[in-house]
């Protein structure tokens, strides 16, 4: 059983932690609980709204080594204590949300940038350090991850591993996925593994791609080494406005089967463009807006620009030019600040999902579908931000301005509106996913994504995490007992 | 309660995290309740009656160091210091003020200054009967900082106040401006102790009231006015924009000094909260020798060494250290050999982490080395 806050037993696991990390590093303040037991998920910020408790922690504890992270999974184990593991908090699938208690383990103490090897373009980093904190300091030697996502300021390397996240130049650089070539991990043991030092071998399974996304079910990632990348000497941007989706995914598509390298696509569809461009950047226009980038060397950036501009402008086309691409650029961010945001009390979700270039019109027209025959009170947006030689993400959105008050109606709407939209979106070849995880929100829908499949990977939870302390009841995994 | 006037930052804040990686606090602490989305989660359920503040609550409450980086960094219109503020006055409204910050209060209360130290030392190093004047020009406001821990800037100011002949004097009264009960949450007696200290400041009748500390500028220039306490015909300056003037006017000329590097930190009341960034760099910019390498993060966006918490190193030592070493090590990238604030209490933060081949100094001690030292050996 979890342990209960009242109990003396809590004094005893006090002690051991305090033992490891001291005990200015461990927590069992009323404050950290409130802040601890929300994340960027909806259900528990309303939750919060509604004046529920949200599921709290026993404990937080802030390691600052390995070897501390370690011991404390051996304690969590030993007490038979779930364990789950906190970076910045900022996810949105509830993905770190102690939703048995027990303890959290806060990763940003683990901040430390330990090599920036310039000869190989690799960075290595303990996995608790802010992604702006690390690309502050890359960009002081001239290089950079180009892991660039709106949650750079608040997130950490190790939730960007944990959930395999995405970043806006991911079209050039990929995913973290791609990105990343090693990995330390602490395993519910406390056993301390390291992946082999580079990727592309042919010594097996890639272990270092088995714990990316597996958002710390199968173990405490605490150290990475990334792929960096000289900054470029120049990143173009020009905006286009098409008459229709469509059209602005037949451009994107055309782009990538030409085997341009953007850095950036994005394409927003009718609505967001009539909402979100024309209120965050003003640009007043109806159709698609699309922006692409190019960066590298200022003449590879030209050459490229000019056949995508040619590729953009066979098609029927408003062109905005550089500006009201640039803009976009300079103003990235600024679609997450509260003034722009959706928030409470509105009810929204981020559907985001990828498929093949074949796919990913009909899964966006079959989400949309479901949302405005079977859910009336609901609005649906999308932009395509990850493009893929092979298709691309859709960043779909569902709003409700008025939810009901009733937090429980408001949460088995809210679930309602998530299977019924990504059951659609599978049927027609997408995924649950592309790139904020799974959590809590999506998990009872792994074993219709995967099929017979999923077998294979709770037979891996189960052999890697025998007691189920890590992060349980996640990623479909059975709760804790 | 007061945080009401506050319930657009407290709702937008709650479920934010966009400012996370500037917070001072957060980033020393790693601690999700210290950051601004932290304290809008707790003051959102205070402010509905989901929760009450306990000791705890408070504690969090009293960890911020106000340096305003969030307020810089956010592009929606939210201010949590001004929240945090409220929150503080109203659990000092509950008397449920932890402690400390009650022994904090009774200092300033008894003695006009939050170290306790008694009245009478306050012109230890300074020589203040023999610069007391009954009406003078300029009022220099020396402040608690420089008065009791860096009586060395008063005496520099004092020097560069004579080498440019300027008709001052200071304060026979002189007292805590009342900024760090402010900032605890006791309104009603910072507002008292403003009163009188305004008051004895009009009876000099100066043009100028000048201070080397910032925390007391921002006093004088936007708390008093909020309380009603206007100075009408009088100029408020921080010491840089009067010695930035004074060079302008040739009144002071700093000669050759021996060649060094340096590297100027903004605060945040003389930067962020009021725009002093020029000044200081022409100030350095003008003594001959003197070569500036700015650091990485400046002007709004520079590090925070919690100075701006009034009191925030006596209730937090430990948090207080970490700030100033994160400050020292940004320093210590570009090279220089001196770090130079515009702030005594920065400098006292500042030189408690020591480094090793980098020395701190006060502006205001470099121009007074400057103007009345001997000159640079050739």
């Amino acid at each position: 059983m979890p342990l209960r806050t009242d109990s003396y037993l809590n004094e005893f696991l006090y002690t051991e932690l305090a033992d490891v990390v001291g005990s200015e590093n461990v927590s069992t303040s009323a404050s950290d609980k409130i802040a601890y037991s929300c994340d960027y998920y909806w259900i528990p910020e309303l939750w919060i709204d509604r004046g529920r408790r949200g599921p709290e922690p026993d404990m937080v504890v802030h390691p600052r080594s390995v070897e501390e992270v370690s011991r404390i999974c051996r304690i969590a184990g030993k007490h038979g204590i779930p364990l789950t593991t906190w970076g910045g908090g900022s996810g949105s699938q509830g993905g770190a949300l102690p939703i048995h208690g027990g303890i959290v383990l806060d990763t940003k103490k683990l901040h430390r940038i330990l090599e920036i090897d310039k000869t190989s373009l690799t960075v290595t980093a303990e996995t608790g350090i802010i992604m702006q904190h690390l690309e502050w300091a890359l960009a002081q030697e001239g290089v950079g991850t180009m892991h660039e996502p709106a949650s750079i300021s608040c997130a950490t390397l190790g939730g960007f591993l944990g959930h395999r996240g995405t970043g806006v130049l991911s079209t050039k650089y990929g995913k973290i996925e791609d990105m990343v070539l090693a990995l330390e991990v602490v395993l519910a043991d406390g056993t301390v593994i390291n992946t082999l030092p580079v990727p592309r071998h042919a010594s097996g399974p890639d272990l270092t791609q088995l714990f990316l996304g597996s958002e710390g079910t199968f173990g405490v990632m605490t150290k990475a080494t990334l792929k960096i990348h000289p900054l470029p000497e120049v990143r173009r941007f020009h905006a286009f406005v098409f008459p229709d989706l469509h059209t602005g995914l037949e451009a994107g598509r055309q782009l990538m089967a030409r085997r341009l390298r953007p850095c950036v696509i994005r394409l927003y569809d009718e609505a967001e463009t009539r909402r979100l461009i024309r209120r965050v950047l003003g640009i007043d226009k109806d159709g698609a807006y699309l922006v692409f980038g190019f960066d590298g060397d200022r003449d590879s950036v030209a050459l490229e620009l000019s056949k995508a501009l040619a590729i953009c402008r066979a098609l029927p086309h408003e062109d905005l030019g550089p500006n009201l691409g640039q803009d976009w650029w300079d103003h990235r961010y600024d679609f997450f600040f509260p003034n722009h945001m959706f928030h409470l009390p509105q009810a929204f979700g981020t559907l985001d999902t990828v498929a093949t270039f074949a796919n990913i019109e009909n899964v966006y027209c079959a989400m949309k579908r479901v949302v405005e025959e079977q859910f009336p009170m609901a609005r649906y947006i999308g932009h395509f931000s990850h493009w893929y030689e092979w298709g691309c993400m859709l960043y779909a959105r569902f709003i409700i301005d008025d939810p009901p008050e009733d937090a429980h109606e408001a949460a088995q709407l809210y679930n309602r509106v998530w299977d019924a939209c990504l059951r659609a979106a599978m049927q027609h070849g997408g995924l649950l996913n592309e790139h904020h995880g799974i959590g809590l929100k999506l998990g009872r829908l792994m074993r219709e994504l995967y099929g017979p499949a999923y077998g294979v990977l709770e037979n891996i939870k189960q052999t890697i995490d025998p007691g189920n302390i890590m992060n349980p009841g996640k990623m479909g995994f059975p709760a804790f007992r | 309660m007061l945080i009401s006037e506050h319930a657009t930052t407290i709702e937008s804040c709650r479920f934010c995290f966009m400012c996370r990686h500037v917070c001072t606090a957060a980033v020393i602490s790693g601690r999700e309740s210290d950051t601004p989305r932290g304290k809008g989660l707790i003051l959102f359920k205070v402010l509905k009656g989901h929760a009450e503040y306990n000791a705890e609550l408070v504690d969090t409450l009293y960890r911020c160091c106000l340096c305003g980086l969030c307020d810089t960094w956010c592009k929606a219109d939210c201010h949590p210091p001004d929240a945090v503020l409220a929150a503080r006055a109203d659990l000092v409204a509950q008397g449920k003020a932890p402690f400390a910050v009650q022994q904090i209060r009774d200092r300033v209360l008894q003695t006009g200054n939050p170290f306790g130290l008694p009245g009478e030392k306050r012109w230890g190093a300074v020589g203040g009967p023999s610069r007391f004047r009954e009406r003078a020009e300029v009022v220099y406001y020396v402040g608690c900082d420089t008065a009791y821990r860096q009586p060395q800037i008063a005496a520099a100011f004092l020097n560069i106040l004579d080498a440019a002949h300027a008709d001052f004097t200071l304060l026979r009264n002189e007292r805590s401006t009342g900024k760090p009960l402010a900032l605890l949450g006791y309104r009603d007696e910072a507002r008292a102790m403003a009163a009188r200290l305004a008051a004895d400041i009009q009876a000099a009748r100066p043009k100028i009231l000048v201070t080397t500390c910032p925390s007391a500028f921002d006093a004088f220039q936007s708390d008093y006015p909020a309380m009603g306490l206007e100075f009408r015909g009088i100029e408020v300056l921080h010491a840089t924009q009067y010695i930035d003037r004074l060079m302008e006017q040739g009144a002071i000329v700093p000669r050759e000094q021996p060649a060094a590097v340096a590297t100027f930190l903004d605060g945040t009341y003389l930067g962020r909260t009021h725009a002093v960034y020029d000044e200081p760099r022409r100030i350095l910019g003008r003594i001959p020798g003197w070569t500036l390498r700015e650091m990485i993060w400046t002007r709004e966006l520079a590090y925070s060494c919690g100075e701006s918490g009034g009191v925030f190193h006596l209730l937090h030592p430990e948090s207080s250290h970490n700030m100033a070493a994160r400050v020292l090590d940004e320093a210590a990238k570009t090279g220089a050999n001196v770090l130079i604030t515009a702030c005594p209490a920065t400098k006292t933060r500042l030189q408690a982490s020591d480094r090793p081949n980098l020395a701190v100094r006060d502006i205001v001690e470099v121009v007074a080395d400057a103007v009345t030292g001997s000159d640079a050996p050739a």
